[in-house]
């Protein structure tokens, strides 16, 4: 039985680097090698053997005749029908997507840097099937919100774990419930947008707990899987360059009424006699603006060119338009990329630029990313991967309601005087370094009443914050044999984030100082074997055993002054007048895990992977912290069994079944006393609002997922299909409970939360050749119900704002609740005899969730033009928007004005026939839609102003469906040929005209955009103040050396 | 793989023991807050029996809201002292508990301090959870007891902590209002009993009888020496709350009613009651006297258009007395207790002197106010014959053919500030002679309750609609069970 040695080495066609881990088998035998780290193996070949088979992802298999050669050389080239494409699934480890039960959808970085945005989450929006992205777009620097396949924690984290280069890094929020609900505060966003997008060189989105049981308690809601570029595969230095600058404009305002100004009356009042304006009045049912001169608010200071002049009471129609500016966004990078035989690194640096609509607002941030490998020995590698992100901000806008953050915003939209020239404002303080606005109290006292200068808010009264960060890794890997390989990984994620407030001296809230300091940190220490094998031709295995360590601290130092500034305007915790409010604060939690997977291939057509996990919590009381899960997933490519067709080119079923265990925050199991302030010397402590639970059990959902994948004619239209259901019970909620128990919530496990819906993914190439246009269109619905919520209870409330948010059994999470207008059997609105609405309360308006969500990309190229479009929409989902609620109580909003059913002003006072009690001809008024109790038609019409004042009691009216479709994005560009730069060192030139969110194509809700989040946790649903969304248009340029 | 993970969930930012000191001190200061301030469900206290009119944004005193929360009465002080109870009874901490004064003296302020919270918030919405109240993981929907059940059962907890109070064992630390002194607290249960023995004079007079005579005689306030006042603090978060509210806001002007009332009377209060007209920012009109000062009340519950015409110089905003960082709340005074005396005389359950108890009620509610007008540097002050006068005018003379307007009407002036006592005394005797707001919805009267919030429909629905129904609606004009028409 003679044998000869045979070896090679194997390189890639698309780079010429070599291959590792190729398999090599002698044809007709289980005999085989997989190719080491240079591509090189060696294999004791019998002398019988005439072939030998290579194989590797996502290449095109080669049989090569042996002969007498004891030299095989072999060039791969990547599969040209891309039919079984390479994705990178948990942990990081590549799989042909064909072996997969489970889907998992990536994006290519490259959609993310033409158009950039500066909330990089914000860029999945419509691209990913499933994925719904919930944001405010005019929010400098705010939240993006994201959730994949619904909802599945009644009030815990729903948003996926971000995983960058295998390190999960924290997407924190720290906007409280009251921000999330409109009620005031700064949105400070999200903190994966630290996530540069010139640095990723591929998204993986991993749907379901099929795809993430690996990741364990963490990934239940899905991961975003992301592999930042590195210098690899490329040879030689290369220098790349791009440059975005986009010009910000409002959009989306609100429609006001022009025709009444400032007041509560349409007659003006007199001061000495001449006629004023009721300054006091934050409203606008004052009287016409027919130019009648008056005293208005300015002719009162004394710096005024109008001082003591009567001006023509007259309408400025873009008064709130004229506040915003131009906002500015640039974004420029540069990165170096470098690779020798051993050694590949590539060095990045971008920098962006904010200026915001709002006046006084701007935003930077410095990203340096570095990555490099090197391979010591033949058999130990080691690298780095390592970002810096350094923000800074100034004049982050107020969001809200609340007059006190500093949301001028909610004064144009609800509390304000329509004629009101915003060019008088611009000069916000008198030369006594006095507040100088609108809404003086008198002519006599002319300090502000309830809204000063939004000029002097947004110059005066601003904060600022940084947030300096680092995360990356350092791991070492061996390859103790060519089939095994151990690697360890060192993980980190850490920052400071800091945050100071002020508010002046000499605004209407008292002047204050604070600072918020944060520090989150999370390490992990990971250990990983993989081995693989093939068993012949027709059999693969893959095994894979991981340990992980991880360890969360976040530590939180606030101080506010107490009882105003010592010294005016000295912004400083020492100028607290009395004691300042501290909150220090400091958390750590564990969790230890070892798990494993294995997969198994038949024949290369069936695929069947299992895994096991188990964790161990310190957030859970030791009897219940430790808890097992496992999945199993299969994966059956059965085109592979049938003849090869021109029309039907591929197809595959697939199905998973996963459970995932969850732990919770820490600090939820044993009871303790809360802080308040001392009485004097008397230390206070409270009673704490919140039952904790000594007998915590971790949550646990199970779910499955069955897929079609199918593709046609060469892959020009491939369509996949996916159901899933997932099951989540034994919730870790923060039950709100009636306080009269003692207690505003209760640590519970409870309930059971289904989602379950279709995603479907289109993709098609209907022209091909000079002219080329790829289409892509994802839908998906989500389907989703509380089953069960702890025993006797039918409603848990998330979220109180006048209107409820709540997750009520047998509903969609979600649903809000209020108060409404009542209705007969037949629908018809009710109205008493006065001709005011009859109310009803706890009516069921539906849920915040959207019925589908999805997007449609569509990519033109011509020669050397290319263009982008991407559109993307919803349908369905309920918000409540309190600006529209205030501004018609305040007469505001043009639907305030025109003419009643008589067709008179409907500000006109009401005339009534004294005899017959009939209104008169001539008689102003609204007519409220509705029939009385008897059925008969109301006839009774009410004052206008009393009419949208009462209105405000039925919430439902200002409650919307938040159904839109947007121009999300579009680039058209060109990339000039090499030919007119040929004696110039570039490589590339290309140049796009660029826009986001270019317009609302279609929406339900008048005067708002129905884009509303304010953070990324589970509150949702309430418009307040909301600040006007953008659209931004500019030029990106792109250059290689 | 789980070493050290039980003490690392151990929150390291609060203490798992406190003394009880620490509990009392907040929990008064917590029912204080409901009771008194303005951000609480104390706004509607102050409003509804016309004490103070909204100078703008007039929608409290027309009536335009229904539902208010009860539930900061029960997570905050009630259940402060619900735990207070708990370590003071529970074997495995009351030694502990006991550095904190003695376990039955503890336990005695506490159910007392619970009383008191527990009657103000059956007095607001009526029927409320309380047998089952405060129970936590036990019953996270208690049901609605009747009030008719509440009063005899608050009586009864009066009776028995009054009983428990040992004045030779230490007094309870980190209590604001007596500082531990368990002789007050005695005398404070007694005169409680007594407002609440006769706050049942017209629906259950029997057991109002019992119960005041009861009260009566086992000692209630003797002078003002023994009024439960709460002190506030110059320094912040413990000034008063008006104070805060002044310093960035101007809603609460004084009533027309209370000032035509005062003036007509000639009541010497009125200068410390209320400013001068002429400032429109109160925190700014300290400056005393003010020569010829003129007085005029912010009319009540008037549309927008009406009230927003009218500036804050041209009306009289609440004095200094009422207003300072320091000025203190009275939760029960040595006036009231004399009114109270004064009506059981005159409806024959005493045999005192209901003309004088009458007259002493009104001269200790005038020496109430000097010494809450002189600590804080108030210059008003009434003087002797300002009070002898008054008291002769035929205006206040006590008419003994209608006790009930003579009483209502001196008991209304003298529980200026005290909100819910104004309005329950309103509510019970019907005087004085209230007129509803002129711009309030037609037909609708003052209200005599607030509703409950509708989150309890979505948390305790079963019991919420039982109340409901029982009670006669969720409304304001539903009566309290002593509230007979």
């Amino acid at each position: 039985w003679a044998q000869k040695t045979v070896s090679g080495r194997v390189t890639s066609e698309a780079d010429g680097v070599a291959l590792p881990g190729v398999n090599v088998l002698v044809k007709g035998t289980t005999a085989g090698t997989i190719t080491d780290y240079d591509g090189k193996y060696q294999l004791e070949v019998p002398s019988s053997a005439t072939t030998l088979v290579f194989s590797f992802i996502g290449m095109t298999s080669q049989e090569v005749e042996l002969g007498n050669r004891s030299v095989v050389d072999v060039v791969m080239s990547e599969d040209a029908k891309q039919l079984s494409e390479v994705v990178v699934t948990a942990l990081g480890i590549e799989r042909e997507e064909k072996a997969l039960g489970y889907a998992v959808q990536e994006i290519d970085g490259s959609a993310l840097t033409t158009v950039k945005e500066t909330n990089v989450v914000n860029s999945l929006a419509g691209r990913v099937a499933g994925v719904q992205i919930k944001g405010s777009p005019g929010n400098m620097g705010g939240s993006a919100s994201i959730n994949i396949r619904g909802i599945r924690s009644v009030s815990g984290n729903n948003q996926p774990l971000f995983i960058i280069d295998g390190t999960p890094i924290s997407n924190d929020n720290f906007n409280s419930d009251d921000t999330q609900g409109a009620d005031g505060g700064r949105d400070y966003g999200n903190a994966a947008q630290d996530i540069n997008p010139d640095d990723i060189a591929n998204i993986s989105v991993l749907k379901g707990p099929s795809a993430t049981a690996l990741y364990g308690s963490r990934a239940a809601n899905g991961v975003i899987l992301i592999t930042t570029k590195s210098g690899k595969n490329k040879k030689g230095i290369g220098v790349s360059l791009n440059s975005t600058t986009t010009f910000e404009s409002v959009m989306a305002l609100p429609e006001f009424q022009n025709e009444y100004g400032g007041g509560y009356k349409q007659e003006f009042d007199t001061y000495n006699g001449q006629p004023i304006v009721n300054y006091a009045a934050d409203e606008s049912w004052g009287p016409r603006m027919d130019g009648t001169p008056v005293r208005q608010w300015y002719s009162w200071f004394e710096d005024d060119p109008d001082y003591g002049q009567l001006t023509p009471f007259v309408a400025h129609p873009n008064n709130v338009r004229d506040f915003f500016e131009t906002g500015i966004t640039s974004s420029n990078n540069i990165a170096i990329t470098g690779s020798t035989d051993n050694t590949s690194m590539r060095l990045s640096y971008t920098r962006l630029d904010q200026k915001g609509v709002i006046p006084n607002s701007t935003m930077a941030r410095n990203t340096v990313a570095f990555s490099g490998e090197s391979k010591l020995t033949d058999k130990l590698t080691v690298g780095v991967k390592a970002n810096y992100v350094g923000n800074s901000a100034k004049g982050r806008p107020g969001t809200g309601y609340g007059a006190d953050a500093g949301n001028v915003v909610t004064s144009f939209r609800q509390w304000f005087q329509r004629q009101i020239d915003i060019d008088k404002l611009k000069n916000y303080e008198t030369p006594d370094g006095l507040d100088r606005t609108w809404n003086i109290n008198s002519p006599n006292n002319l300090d502000p009443l309830y809204w000063e200068n939004p000029y002097w808010v947004l110059n005066k009264s601003y904060e600022t914050d940084s947030r300096e960060r680092l995360f990356g890794n350092i791991y070492a890997s061996y390859q103790l044999l060519p089939s095994l390989k151990v690697t360890g990984w060192a993980r980190t994620d850490f920052y400071t984030d800091r945050r100071d407030d002020r508010i002046a001296s000499g605004s209407i809230p008292q002047d204050m100082y604070q600072e918020d300091v944060r520090q989150v940190r999370e390490d992990n220490f990971e250990f990983l074997a993989q081995y693989n094998t093939n068993f012949g031709d027709n059999f693969s295995l893959g095994v894979n055993l991981g340990a992980n360590s991880r360890r969360n601290t976040y530590q939180r130092n606030y101080n506010r002054t107490v009882g105003g500034l010592s010294v005016p305007n000295y912004f400083n915790i020492g100028a607290s007048i009395d004691r300042p409010e501290i909150t220090d604060y400091s958390e750590e939690k564990r969790v230890n895990s070892l798990y494993g997977s294995a997969n198994l291939g038949f024949y290369n057509v069936v695929f069947v992977e299992a895994s096991l996990r188990n964790d161990w919590s310190s957030s859970l009381p030791p009897e219940n912290n430790s808890y097992l899960y496992p999945s199993a997933s299969v994966s059956f490519a059965f085109s592979e069994l049938l003849p090869s067709s021109s029309v039907f080119s591929f197809g595959k079923v697939r199905a998973g079944w996963a459970q995932v265990g969850t732990d919770t925050d820490p600090y939820r199991v044993y009871n303790t006393y809360t802080p308040s302030d001392n009485y004097g010397s008397l230390p206070a402590f409270a009673q704490p609002n919140t039952l904790n639970n000594r007998d915590l059990k971790p949550e646990q959902s199970t779910s499955y997922e069955l897929g079609l994948d199918t593709r046609f004619f060469n892959g020009r239209i491939g369509l996949d299909l996916t159901y899933y259901n997932n099951i989540s019970i034994n919730q870790i909620i923060p039950l709100a409970v009636s306080g009269t128990s003692g207690y505003d919530e209760a640590i519970i496990n409870a309930g059971e939360i289904r989602n379950n819906g279709i995603e479907v993914m289109l993709s098609g190439t209907p022209i091909q050749g000079a002219f080329t246009w790829d289409i892509g269109l994802n839908w998906a619905r989500n389907r989703n119900e509380i089953v069960e919520l702890a025993d006797g209870l039918d409603n848990i409330l998330l979220y109180s704002w006048g209107v409820t948010l709540n997750a009520r059994k047998g509903e969609p999470y979600g649903v809000l609740v209020g108060d409404a207008i009542k209705r007969d059997a037949q629908g018809r609105k009710l109205v008493d005899g006065e001709g005011n609405y009859v109310r009803e309360t706890n009516k069921v308006y539906g849920s915040v969730l959207a019925d589908y969500t999805g997007g449609i990309t569509n990519t033109f190229t011509y020669k050397g033009f290319h263009m982008n479009v991407l559109i993307d929409f919803q349908k369905g989902g309920k918000f409540y928007s309190v600006s529209n609620r205030y501004g018609t109580y305040s007469g505001l909003l043009i639907e305030t004005v025109g003419n009643n059913a008589l067709g008179n002003p409907m500000r006109d006072p009401v005339l009534v026939d004294e005899d017959t009690g009939e209104p008169l001809p001539n008689s102003g008024g609204i007519l409220a839609d509705g029939v009385l109790e008897d059925g008969t038609p109301n006839t009774t019409y009410v004052d206008a102003q009393n009419y949208w004042k009462n209105l405000r009691n039925y919430r439902e009216e200002f409650t919307y469906d938040a159904s839109f479709a947007k121009l999300r994005q579009l680039n058209f560009g060109y990339t000039f040929p090499k030919s007119m730069y040929k004696s110039l060192p570039f490589q590339s030139i290309s140049l796009d005209f660029v826009g986001r969110h270019l317009a609302i194509l279609w929406k339900k809700a008048p005067n708002v955009d129905p884009e509303t989040a304010l953070g990324s946790g589970n509150i949702q649903g309430f418009e307040n103040g909301q600040l006007p969304s953008v659209r931004s248009m500019g030029f990106n340029l792109k250059v290689t050396l | 793989c789980d070493q050290g993970f039980e003490e690392l969930n151990i929150d390291p930012n609060k203490p798992s023991e406190v003394p009880t000191s620490y509990l009392f001190t907040q929990g008064e200061r917590a029912l204080v807050t409901q009771v008194f301030d303005p951000l609480t469900v104390a706004e509607y206290a102050i409003h509804y029996p016309q004490y103070f009119s909204q100078t703008q944004y007039a929608d409290i005193t027309r009536y335009s809201t229904v539902e208010s929360s009860f539930y900061p009465f029960y997570t905050g002080g009630l259940a402060d002292m619900q735990e207070i109870i708990r370590l003071n009874t529970t074997e495995e901490t009351m030694d502990a508990a006991a550095a904190s004064g003695a376990n039955v003296n503890q336990v005695a302020v506490a159910r007392i301090l619970k009383v008191w919270g527990f009657h103000n918030v059956t007095d607001m919405w009526g029927d409320i959870p309380y047998s089952q109240a405060l129970l936590g993981r036990e019953a996270f929907s208690p049901v609605y007891d009747p009030q008719s059940e509440i009063y005899p059962a608050l009586i009864q907890e009066l009776t028995e902590a009054a009983a428990q109070i040992d004045e030779n064992q230490p007094g309870v630390v980190g209590d604001i209002i007596y500082g531990g002194d368990m002789a007050m607290w005695k005398l404070f249960a007694n005169s409680l009993k007594l407002r609440l023995g006769m706050r049942m004079s017209e629906v259950a007079p029997d057991m109002a009888k019992t119960a005041v005579t009861e009260a009566l005689s086992a000692g209630v306030f003797t002078s003002n020496d023994d009024n439960a006042m709460y002190t506030y603090l110059s320094a912040q978060p413990n000034v008063n709350p008006y104070y805060n509210h002044f310093l960035t806001r101007t809603d609460f002007a004084v009533t027309n009613t209370m000032v035509d009332m005062l003036k007509a009377m000639d009541d010497p209060r009125l200068a410390i009651y209320a400013d001068p007209i002429g400032v429109d920012v109160p925190r700014d009109a300290n400056e005393f006297p003010v020569a010829n000062p003129e007085y005029v009340g912010m009319i009540y519950g008037e549309t927008d258009a009406v009230s927003g015409s009218i500036r804050n110089q041209e009306v009289s905003f609440p004095g200094l007395a009422t207003r300072a960082a320091t000025a203190k709340s009275p939760i029960l005074v040595y006036s009231e207790v004399l009114f109270n005396q004064a009506e059981a005389a005159a409806r024959g359950w005493t045999g005192g002197d209901a003309e004088a108890l009458y007259e002493a009620a009104i001269r200790a509610s005038m020496e109430q106010w000097n010494t809450l007008a002189a600590e804080v540097g108030s210059p008003y002050q009434v003087t002797a014959a300002e009070i002898d006068a008054y008291i002769a005018s035929g205006d206040v003379a006590y008419d003994a053919a209608n006790f009930e307007k003579s009483i209502g009407t001196q008991k209304w002036l003298a529980l200026y500030m005290q909100g819910f006592e104004g309005w329950s005394e309103w509510r019970r005797l019907d005087y004085p002679d209230l007129k509803p707001a002129p711009a309030a919805p037609a037909g609708m009267g003052i209200p005599r309750r607030r509703g409950y919030t509708e989150t309890e429909n979505s948390l305790n629905k079963a019991n919420y609609d039982a109340a409901i129904a029982r009670m006669g609606g969720n409304g304001l004009s539903t009566r309290m069970w002593w509230d007979v028409e």
